[in-house]
């Protein structure tokens, strides 16, 4: 081939030396540009501590690569006053994302579980939860009417069912008792939240029960 | 795509990794005890090759990979991902002339009437693990590369290259999912051959395992030795009558599930019935009635289902899979047998008529039976032969009579090519390219027909030639191809590619068009080897019309790859909003346009005379490889849709043999341009 | 020179117009932009799409070729290592170059000076498309713009963001939380040369501090040091630099990395320093409070504003029946412009057009995998002024080759080439409606 291969190189390089020479930036520089921030955008959160600025992680000990991820980070909530964390280890093999107790022993009981998918659907859910108090199950009809609460941006399913409770696992019902729950079910996950108790001991934390799913929120990353 | 290997999920669960925890699973080799008596005998094996056996259960159709097929395609495929063949003999060494394997159960070879040993095709071979697990575990299956994989396992390894069969596997069972577990921690590209070949082995082991013991959740679904069984369970025990008290029985009790003695036998029965490892390739053969519900149910996604939900399977999924017990408990009376197939299969094919679904199952036995590209590759050859023997004394009535047989031979074997790539069009109601493989089929026929194209124009053999090769090259290519993948290579497609209008104009057109510049380069490879072989001098009549000819397919290829990459640009942009990413498989075609714009103005500037030409075809057959094949490989951009191994050397083979071909070429327009001078000075 | 030598010697002007317009000129750039886009597919594995991009096809010139890269990327380091080795000096032109002298060769040789005959005429006019098609190009690199927007299911916005344009802002708190907001931008380009050791600052009239920029790190995060750690510390925290390839070797694309670097806010008055990091993925920006005046300074993809909102009510996904291959992606959106609200469905291959904007369905999430629980979309946003300019080349290079071979055909065969190269012309054209009709 004769076509000299320099020619077309000595075409562009001016053009190459002065985009080089204009990129100079000065060491000090006014800033120039400026825009309209638009209405949709939410607030920024002000005055982060640099920790969860930057979604640093808490230590705990038993966090390691190995262990299933932690859902509770998926949910934000408020602990009404007077419940707490059980003293005992958790014994339901990592389905509560949330467990908490109270009680003078610590006999009432209230967790929440989130489960991927529809985790059996809301009918066999309800009448697991009615077998463990001793109560026929119901029919889909019937909990169909059953009485929704608002939770989560949606409406969710209440369950008030009182009778002899067997839990899983247990060996013998604990009488008088009484369960409230609420399962918000969808295609992508399920979430449940239970509270049982003695008859009494619910009756005082109703209200509590109700503040306590009200203030349950999926705990989204700021954009 | 890596979907979870459901069987290793389970393993977990189990705790069997964990062998420590648990006792022991029950070894394979005890299989004979697990067939208990509480079901069907076991049939013959002449009785699993029946052809009328066979025909049914070939023609059952099956939903996988969100595409309804025949199960003769689905055996077909995963005999094909065990052991790189179609077909597997019943014998000691896993050759069609070894030692034949005995019957355990009437002591005596297994021969066929003309007493030799058999050979069977996948649908039999399926019927065979289904029903007669005890021979099939025993059949060299495997194939194992690397024998050093085996060693690895802490078995004996046999030669370099073998067969194994199940029983020779199973001992070195917990080794081999450890390093399974480890290895697929590391990513693919870093993984050595001995380890690719040890995650091979093992998931084909399970997925094996799991076609065996299908039929366990009839055997044995509680366990060889069933203890303990919920009130309501009877023996015989069938799960679609008994597996609604079974569910009561879970949801009431308060023991956790994996303390009932019978729980895990259970489990792991219904896993098996599901078949496989892979989710999406799991056997469902359930088409249900409600017309909106477009996943078909299966034996094995309504018990593990159940299961995990705890909750009662719809009254139509027990119908189905009584239907489905009744051919297992007919064993093994051949005539009760075949009514109770039978009746399956006209169910299943009534339902899914209704659901206007499985219309072209049938369609597709006949693409698998007729083996279009098979076929084509040897009629391709047969004519590339009859081609070379016209060579031998030009002129003479022995070169018309092979020329036009060997017309005749092309002609055939490219109408078998093509009508193999409509059929597949018409069973996947699209346009012919979606997927690697699928191209290489197209290109093949398209470079055929080019070929024929050429020599209707200018009776010189020349196009006889192109087609023969290139369609011989195409197609065994393709069959390569198709076993090294081992998947199914009529795919459904991913969301962005739907749409019939771009598929059927950019995709073809840039196959054309690749398809135009591989002729072109085919011609000037035959302009170099005729002229190493003394056949062709410069500047010839000969050489003047291979140089036409090229220079004209050029011009073809320019036009269809420029257009083709055009318009898909145009399909980006309308698409999803990007003419031009600069993307590997773009950059590809785009390396095609360029390099033919460089040869065409090359040549209308006189840099490039007759030698200089194709010298360049053969750069833009390189390029054409590079941009098929060698962008896959990279690994980057949107394309990238066809993962193959050992791609690379085979690339560069052609590459190598190009270059060679390029450098006799430089010495010759060196060797042209002295001879000229010579010629000019005296 | 490339043109044949004129029996008289021509004058300056008619030879350099005779180069530019030369077919030696033309097989030169071709070749050169064959090589590097070779080079650039080649390099793209472990630099990314975006960087080779920017080096390659988007420059003057190619500042340096990495050819251990593209050795690896063809895999014949199983063959031959030959490690880390790089052409560092200015090779060969970019693609922006090249493409503008091709342009100035095609326009002088393919359509001004070539030999006007009914014969070339298909020539003429697919050199003119291709010019077109070239100008559209320009057109669409020097005033598209195109970016994301991800919506949440009830979430509306009218802002998309870059795919690889980052930005510095900078935000004035107001007590008022109607009052209209607006963000002083430090592009990119200003402070992305700042490696460790090298500062700038930056000023303006209404902030009462300067704010310094150093370290700036490509991909990064900020990591806890224990106190024995040297370096820059930011309460505690510093920046540690990533890895861009991932476990498999590969590049990471451009839109995973996550630039970070050092900010220090100077009180003009007083001099009082305050420092902080600022880093893509930090879940809050960085506060700074001066005399009672807060402000928030972010590292951030740059925004754009679009004349309407969109809000996406509905999203679904489907897919092929017992896979979890997606067979299609859908978004119902409500398109807000002012007071008028339009409902509207934005599918796969179906973008919502309009307003010079179109936007395309991208990504899906169907929030289990992000674990927001909510589902959401990604729309591509574009806006390009040259919008259907390739379509139109296209029709026209593909008319004009086809005229030119056709008669070449034609003559070859010894067949009347006008009506042989138009019936066919024809033909395909008809044959190319009815694929429009039928399956567009």
């Amino acid at each position: 081939m004769r076509t000299p291969v320099l020619a077309p190189l000595l075409l562009i390089l001016p053009l190459a030396l002065s985009s080089v020479s204009c990129r100079r930036v000065a060491e000090r520089m006014p800033i120039q540009e400026s825009r309209e921030i638009s209405e949709y955008t939410p607030p920024p959160a002000l005055d982060l501590p640099s920790a969860r600025r930057f979604r640093e992680k808490a230590q705990s000990p038993a966090s390691d690569a190995s262990t299933p991820p932690d859902l509770s980070r998926l949910l934000t909530w408020t602990v009404p006053a007077g419940w707490s964390k059980p003293s005992t280890p958790d014994q339901s093999m990592g389905m509560r994302t949330v467990d908490l107790r109270f009680g003078p022993q610590q006999e009432g009981e209230c967790y929440i579980s989130l489960l991927p998918g529809p985790a059996g659907g809301l009918e066999a859910n309800i009448n697991r939860w009615r077998s463990q108090m001793g109560q026929p199950p119901l029919t889909p009809e019937q909990i169909a009417n059953l009485p929704r609460k608002p939770f989560f941006n949606r409406k969710a399913t209440f369950v008030d069912v009182e009778g002899d409770f067997k839990a899983f696992g247990a060996d013998a019902a604990k009488a008088g008792y009484r369960l409230l729950g609420l399962i918000d079910s969808t295609a992508q996950a399920t979430i449940f939240v239970k509270l049982t108790g003695p008859k009494v001991l619910v009756e005082q934390n109703t209200a509590a029960f109700e503040a306590f799913c009200q203030s349950i929120r999926p705990n989204l990353p700021p954009e | 795509m890596k979907t979870p290997h459901l069987v290793l999920l389970w393993l977990a669960l189990c705790g069997c990794l964990h062998a420590a925890e648990t006792p022991a699973p029950v070894p394979a080799s005890a299989a004979p005890a697990v067939v208990a008596p509480t079901s069907g005998g076991l049939p013959s094996v002449e009785l699993l090759r029946d052809k009328e056996v066979v025909q049914r259960f070939a023609a059952l159709p099956v939903l996988e990979s969100g595409r309804i097929k025949p199960l003769e395609t689905l055996a077909s495929y995963r005999l094909l991902r065990f052991r790189s063949k179609r077909s597997i003999p019943l014998t000691q060494n896993g050759e069609s002339r070894g030692e034949p394997l005995v019957d355990p159960v009437t002591q005596k070879p297994l021969l066929s009437a003309s007493g030799k040993p058999l050979t069977l095709k996948p649908t039999e071979w399926l019927l065979l693990c289904w029903f007669r697990p005890d021979i099939a575990k025993t059949v060299p299956l495997f194939k194992v590369d690397n024998s050093s994989a085996i060693a690895e396992l802490g078995l004996p390894p046999k030669a370099k290259r073998d067969q194994y069969s199940f029983l020779e596997i199973d001992p070195a069972r917990k080794a081999l999912l450890t390093k399974l577990q480890q290895y697929r921690e590391i990513p693919e590209k870093k993984q050595t051959p001995e380890q690719r070949m040890i995650v091979q082995l093992a998931m084909n082991f399970l997925d094996f395992e799991m076609i065996a013991d299908h039929f366990n959740f009839i055997r044995a679904p509680f366990g060889p030795k069933p203890e303990a069984l919920p009130p309501g369970v009877e023996s015989p025990i069938r799960l679609s009558k008994s597996l609604p008290a079974v569910l009561a029985f879970l949801r009431t009790s308060s023991t956790p599930p994996m303390q009932i003695p019978w729980f895990r036998p259970l489990g792991q029965s219904a896993l098996s019935a599901i078949m496989s490892g892979r989710a999406e390739q799991q056997l469902r053969i359930f088409p249900p009635i409600e017309h909106q519900h477009e996943v078909w149910h299966g034996p094995g996604e309504t018990l593990l289902g159940a299961l995990q939900s705890q909750k009662d399977p719809e009254p139509e999924q027990l119908s189905w899979l009584a239907l489905y017990e009744d051919v297992f408990l007919a064993l093994p009376d051949p005539a009760q047998f075949k009514k109770a197939a039978a009746a399956f299969l006209s169910k299943v094919q009534d339902a899914a008529q209704r659901r206007n679904e499985a219309r072209f199952v049938s369609l597709e036995q006949h693409l698998n039976r007729a083996d279009y590209f098979f076929r084509a590759q040897w009629i391709f050859l047969v004519g590339f032969l009859t081609l070379a023997l016209s060579w031998v004394s030009p002129g003479s009535r022995l070169e018309k009579i092979t020329r036009a047989l060997s017309w005749t031979l092309l002609s055939c074997a490219t109408v078998l090519a093509v009508t193999g790539v409509i059929v597949r069009c018409i069973i996947m109601q699209r346009p012919p390219i979606t997927v690697l493989y699928e191209t290489i089929l197209f290109i093949g026929a398209s470079i055929a027909l080019f070929g024929l194209l050429a020599e209707w124009i200018a009776k010189r053999g020349l196009g006889l030639l192109v087609a023969a090769v290139g369609g011989t090259a195409c197609m065994f290519l393709a069959i390569q191809f198709e076993a090294s993948e081992a998947t199914d290579t009529l795919q459904q497609l991913q969301a962005v590619l739907i749409t019939n209008f771009w598929l059927s104009t950019h995709v073809p057109l840039i196959n054309l068009g690749y398809a135009a510049c591989m002729v072109a380069a085919l011609i000037s490879m035959v302009y170099f080897l005729k002229r190493l072989a003394g056949r062709l001098s410069p500047r010839s009549d000969d050489a003047r019309f291979l140089t036409r000819a090229a220079y004209g397919f050029i011009a073809a290829g320019l036009f269809l790859s420029l257009v083709g990459t055009v318009l898909g640009g145009i399909w980006a942009n309308y698409s999803w909003g990007r003419f031009w990413g600069w993307d590997p498989k773009e950059n590809g075609a785009l390396m095609i346009v360029l390099m033919c714009l460089v040869i065409l103005h090359a040549r209308l500037g006189g840099y490039l005379a007759e030698v200089g030409i194709h010298c360049a075809n053969l750069i833009l057959g390189c390029v054409v490889v590079f941009s098929w094949f060698g962008v896959n490989q990279l690994g980057v951009g949107l394309h990238a849709y066809g993962f193959t191994d050992g791609t690379w050397p085979k690339i560069y083979a052609f590459w190598l043999s190009q270059l060679l071909l390029l450098g006799y070429g430089i010495y010759l327009s060196f060797r042209d341009r002295s001879l000229r001078a010579s010629e000019s000075e005296s | 020179m490339s043109t044949p030598a004129a029996p008289l010697r021509p004058s300056l002007p008619s030879r350099i117009v005779a180069f530019l317009s030369g077919y030696g000129l033309a097989s030169v750039l071709l070749a050169l932009l064959l090589l590097i886009t070779f080079l650039g597919t080649l390099e793209q594995a472990e630099y990314g799409l975006v960087a080779s991009q920017k080096r390659y096809f988007e420059s003057l010139f190619v500042d340096r070729i990495d050819l251990g890269a593209c050795w690896r990327a063809l895999a014949l380091d199983a063959y031959l290592p030959i490690g880390n080795l790089t052409l560092p000096a200015f090779l060969l032109p970019g693609g922006y170059a090249l493409m503008a002298a091709l342009f100035v060769n095609m326009f002088l040789g393919g359509i001004v000076r070539i030999r006007k005959s009914p014969r070339t005429i298909g020539v003429v006019i697919s050199h003119f498309a291709i010019l077109f098609m070239i100008a559209a190009g320009a057109v669409a690199h020097h005033f598209g713009t195109e970016g994301i927007l991800h919506l949440r299911e009830g979430q509306t916005n009218n802002e998309f963001v870059s795919f690889h344009d980052r930005v510095i802002e900078i935000e004035k708190v107001q007590a008022d939380p109607k009052a209209k907001r607006s963000a002083l931008v430090i592009d990119g380009a200003l402070y992305q040369d700042l490696a460790p050791g090298k500062a700038r600052t930056f000023t303006h009239e209404s902030l009462p501090f300067d704010l310094t920029l150093t370290h700036w790190l490509r991909h990064a995060r900020p990591a806890r040091l224990g106190p024995e750690a040297s370096g820059e510390k930011v309460d505690g925290f510093g920046l540690q630099k990533l890895p861009h390839l991932n476990a498999a070797g590969a590049a990471m694309p451009d839109e995973q990395l996550l630039n970070a670097c050092i900010a220090t806010a100077r009180d003009k008055k007083t001099g009082a320093e305050q420092k902080g990091i600022l880093w893509e993925m930090a879940a809050a920006p960085w506060t700074v409070t001066f005399g009672g005046e807060k402000y928030v300074i972010d590292l951030a993809r740059r925004s754009y504003r679009m004349p309407f909102a969109v809000r996406l009510d509905r999203t679904e996904r489907e897919e092929h029946p017992g896979t979890s291959r997606a067979r299609r992606f859908t978004s119902w959106v409500t398109k807000i412009s002012g007071t008028q609200e339009e409902k509207r469905v934005i599918t796969m291959n179906e973008p919502m057009r309009g307003g010079g904007y179109a936007v395309f369905q991208q990504t899906f999430d169907d929030g289990v995998e992000s674990r927001s629980g909510v589902k959401a979309s990604g729309f591509q946003i574009v806006r390009n002024p040259s919008d259907h300019w390739p379509l139109i080349a296209c029709v026209v290079v593909a008319e004009g080759l086809l005229l030119h071979f056709l008669m070449m055909l034609a003559r070859f065969l010894k067949l009347p080439a006008w009506t042989f190269a138009l019936s066919l012309i024809l033909a395909f054209n008809a044959a190319f409606a009815v694929a429009i009709w039928k399956l567009l």
